[in-house]
């Protein structure tokens, strides 16, 4: 048997790499036996994640907990008899599952030749994919599965892993909700590289055009036939099928690249069975073989963006009355968990925007246009400016690799989005540019004793209020300038805080809905009040005496503001703004000096019932500090009036001193008191005005 | 403007804090438009905010205001979201046309609602300035105001559309207005077509992502207007 020599040979002499699927094989046992004098001299080399696999497996106590009890133990023997090596390199612990294997393989083949043990045929179609593919030599690899009765046998190209997943047909077919588990886990990821696809940009000529009802064939040569036209893009058109589950998409002609049908073949070897993420099923191709595009996953329902459902609130909440805070912490949870599990496989989404990601309900999402996601050297060409990083604003995307830094922003600012709904973290788009905004990395939000700097007012800081203050604080993280080039908040922490937040809102006595007065987290998304705490036994901030909301007073002060904008003939003179950073920069009623708040009085011509402020440190520090412009410039009177009166009374003395020397001393006691009641009261007059 | 109608607008800036997209309607009510031509118009500005409030997203968002001119500009409808207009009826009060009056205007309570959209921490769209007129302008101030429009439009902050009802009116004057835009003549008094289209441009627009390129429906604009 040729093959069998060939086998013989790579167990004496290539590095052998085991993965968990093939230790838990029943015939492992007699493997290890048949081999034992081989392997004695050329150990298998077992990965410590393997061994961590099957402990895992021994915890979650399933069925295969006997068969992981076993496998241990044969290790074990094995190590003790040389057969088998434990390796562990610190790299692997901060890599997951089958990322271990790989990576092993992967450093190996350049140097020595590798045999791999496994029955995962996601992997081994990886590997050999990887070899096919490498721009340098590699030595020889071969991944090899052990038969019933404990013998070696190669796979090979078209293999029939036990755990088969081929004919494209045939799954489409298939109920998309069935899970599809390899034995170790979800699919194998993907390389990361920094190298670019070679193949960008090269065209694909077609010769054929595409139309309704037009068939196009799979790679095993089955048609499909392409009914309705469901919509039309800038990249080609989507159309119904007669599997009612699925959809196709044609590139159009002029769009139809090389790198386009590598991305997608490349996508293709490896099975994403969530039906919730569009993944890329099948390719289609037309009858001249040319690649025209692929077949997806059909979201159920009527999903709508949330574009066009949550991020436009006032619409959002007439259709869905009873959304709470609940729902989006949830749906934020949701969300995190599909991009995780790209994340995983090393895929990046590139162009996180909510046009792509379709809501039916809270815990039900779609992830579309998955072929636009960056895949090892693929990149992904689109992307949005509200969720680009600020130092790659700009960029040619097309010939550009992101990097997970760049996706952790955008992941941030959709979660921003959710809770504040709609708002993107650096305002303003229409007539001022969002891009020298992301750009200066002006993040106008209140953290801690730091106060919120000038626009945007309004509700967006009773939603930002309702944020627990570690949310706020990785908001901050990822958004303020302060942070400029730091590392962004992960994934995993995000849902850490996340899952932090929904246990707060799930418990009956720190939640209320709608806007009476209580304290705690609105469950409503567009709250009417700041929120308030209870601190030594106090609730802060205070509500004002009179029974107004703080939207409502937010409003009379919006009134006011545009009245005396209106009053000083432009808006963008001398009123406008100090009624602007008024309005910043308020403070409660009760608490403050009095100076304090007649100053800021003053300055608008209005008595304004201070706002609250939106954070829960004490008031007394933050009336001091926000009107401070006002304050210190009386407090500097009063000193300088007093140094005055001194400098002025001594001369005076001095004077009548040197004149006659005993009658002046009471007089000049006299005039100092003079003096200084004359300037301290002028002064008082002054600064009260 | 009354103390009921100034809180409403800041109240609705505060309770619906979608991104806006501000539309100003600066049209002509001269003695030639009265009768059958302000009839179709007004017809046609109904059709327009039936319309826009049917769309869900765009009545959240679309904020229009009608600016009329004869002699002088008058103020017809302050920018509002159109769910809380009642409806609007011009009257053609004959005299003049002050083309200039009317779009200066127009931009002054654009930029007053610019404003206030930043005041409140409103985000909005480009805004529209949509210009209709069916004769010549009757005082020279239309030269100033069409820089101003022209500078806005460079810049990148305003959308316009010149329109020519009928024939007297003049394209060569209307092309002051914009240098993006050419000015189209209406067909006939087709009135309703135009704001139809209007009405779907504007749903469109209003759905847009932020930055994203929106052409405009041209083969739409074949509908209503002579080319």
């Amino acid at each position: 048997m040729q093959n069998g020599s060939r086998l013989d040979k790579a167990l004496a002499k290539y590095v052998i790499v085991l993965d968990t699927c093939f230790a838990m094989q029943e015939s492992f046992d007699a493997f290890l036996q048949n081999y034992k004098p081989v392997l004695q001299r050329n150990h298998v080399l077992v990965p410590y994640r393997v061994v961590q696999e099957l402990s895992r497996i021994l915890d979650l106590r399933d069925d295969r907990q006997h068969v992981a009890e076993f496998t241990l133990l044969l290790l074990e023997t094995a190590t003790k008899e040389g057969t088998a090596e434990y390796r562990r390199d610190p790299e692997d612990d901060r890599v997951i599952n089958d990322a271990v294997i790989s990576r092993v393989v992967e450093g190996l083949l350049p140097r020595r030749d590798v045999l791999v043990l496994t029955h995962d045929s996601n992997l081994s179609s990886y590997l050999y994919t990887k070899t096919q593919q490498q721009s340098f030599r590699v030595k020889d690899l071969i991944v090899a599965g052990v038969n019933s009765e404990g013998e070696l046998f190669a796979w090979g190209e078209h293999r029939q892993a036990s755990n088969g997943r081929r004919d494209e047909g045939a799954r489409m077919r298939r109920d998309p909700r069935r899970r599809v588990r390899s034995a170790s886990g979800g699919p194998a990821p993907f390389a990361l590289t920094n190298k670019l696809a070679s193949s960008l940009g090269t065209p694909l000529s077609s010769r054929q055009a595409v139309r309704e009802g037009d068939a196009l064939f799979l790679k095993d040569g089955s048609r499909v036939t392409l009914r309705r036209v469901l919509a039309t893009g800038g990249e080609g058109t989507i159309y119904e099928l007669d599997d009612e589950s699925s959809l196709c998409k044609v590139y159009r002609q002029d769009k139809l690249t090389l790198d386009r049908q590598e991305k997608i073949e490349l996508m293709l070897t490896r099975t994403v069975s969530d039906p919730m993420i569009c993944w890329p099923r099948a390719a289609v191709y037309d009858s001249d073989k040319v690649f025209r595009g692929f077949i997806m996953p059909r979201a159920l329902g009527k999903p709508v963006p949330l574009g066009h459902s949550l991020f436009l609130p006032a619409a959002f909440l007439k259709a869905r009355p009873s959304w709470t805070r609940l729902n989006s912490a949830r749906l934020a949870m949701t969300i995190l968990q599909k991009i995780k599990r790209l994340h995983d496989m090393n895929v990046l989404i590139g162009d996180i925007n909510p046009q792509n990601i379709l809501m039916e309900d809270e815990k039900t999402i779609y992830l579309v246009d998955c072929d636009s996601y960056q895949i090892e050297g693929y990149p992904c060409s689109v992307g949005t400016v509200n969720f680009t990083a600020p130092e790659i604003q700009g960029s040619d995307f097309r010939h550009f690799l992101r990097t997970k830094e760049h996706e952790l922003f955008s992941v941030a600012t959709l979660l921003f989005m959710i809770f504040m709904p709609g708002k993107s973290p650096y305002s303003h788009q229409g007539g001022e540019d969002g891009v020298t905004n992301i750009r200066k990395m002006h993040f106008p939000y209140a953290l801690g004793e730091r106060r919120p700097v000038a626009a945007p007012a309004g509700p967006w800081r009773l939603c930002w209020s309702h944020l627990p203050f570690t949310m706020k604080e990785a908001f901050n993280q990822c958004f303020h300038e302060d942070h400029r080039n730091e590392k962004r908040v992960s994934i995993d922490r995000w849902a850490l805080l996340l899952q932090e937040y929904l246990q707060v809102l799930e418990k009956r006595s720190m939640v209320f809905h709608g806007p009476a007065r209580q304290v705690g987290y609105d469950l409503s998304i567009l709250p009417e009040n700041y929120r308030r705490v209870e601190k030594d036994g106090e609730i802060r901030p205070q509500w004002p005496i009179d029974t107004s909301t703080d939207r409502e007073r937010m409003v009379r002060q919006l009134v006011a503001d545009a009245n005396s904008a209106a009053y000083a003939n432009h808006a963008g003179s001398d009123s406008a703004n100090t009624a602007g950073s008024s309005y910043a920069g308020t403070t409660l009623t009760t608490q403050t000096r009095s100076v304090s708040a007649r100053a800021s009085g003053w300055t608008t011509g209005t008595s304004t019932p201070a706002t609250a402020t939106t954070h829960t440190s004490p008031p007394f520090s933050t009336g001091i500090a926000s009107t401070g412009k006002k304050g210190s410039s009386a407090d500097w009177k009063w000193i300088i009036g007093f140094l005055l009166t001194i400098a002025v009374s001594g001369i005076v003395g001095l004077v009548w001193y040197f004149w006659d020397p005993i009658v002046e001393f009471f007089t000049t006691l006299f005039a100092i008191a003079f003096w200084a009641a004359i300037i301290c009261g002028a002064l008082l007059l002054f600064s009260k005005k | 403007m009354s103390d009921d109608l100034m809180r409403i607008r800041q109240e609705e800036l505060v309770v619906n804090p979608s991104n806006r997209v501000p539309i100003a309607l600066c049209l002509d009510a001269s003695g030639s438009m009265s009768g059958e031509p302000m009839k179709e118009l007004n017809e046609g500005i109904r059709l327009f905010i039936e319309a826009v409030r049917q769309d869900p997203v765009a009545s959240s968002s679309v904020e229009a205001c009608v600016v009329s001119f004869s002699d002088q500009a008058r103020t017809e409808q302050d920018f509002q979201t159109l769910a809380n207009v009642v409806d609007w009826k011009l009257a053609a009060t004959g005299g003049s046309t002050n083309l200039g009056g009317g779009v200066n205007l127009a931009l002054d309570l654009l930029e007053r609602r610019k404003e206030e959209y930043k005041r409140a921490g409103v985000d909005y769209f480009q805004p529209w300035l949509v210009l209709m007129t069916d004769g010549q302008p009757t005082t020279s101030e239309h030269i100033s105001a069409g820089s101003r429009t022209c500078n806005m439009e460079q810049q990148g902050k305003l959308v316009v559309f010149p329109i020519a009802i009928g024939n007297a009116a003049e394209l060569s004057t209307l092309a002051m207005f914009s240098k993006k835009n050419q000015p189209l003549r209406l067909k006939g008094l087709n009135f309703r077509d135009f704001f139809q289209w209007l009405s779907r441009s504007v749903s469109r627009w209003s759905q847009s992502r932020p930055g994203e390129k929106m052409p405009l429906d041209v083969e739409g604009i074949k509908g209503w207007a002579e080319i």
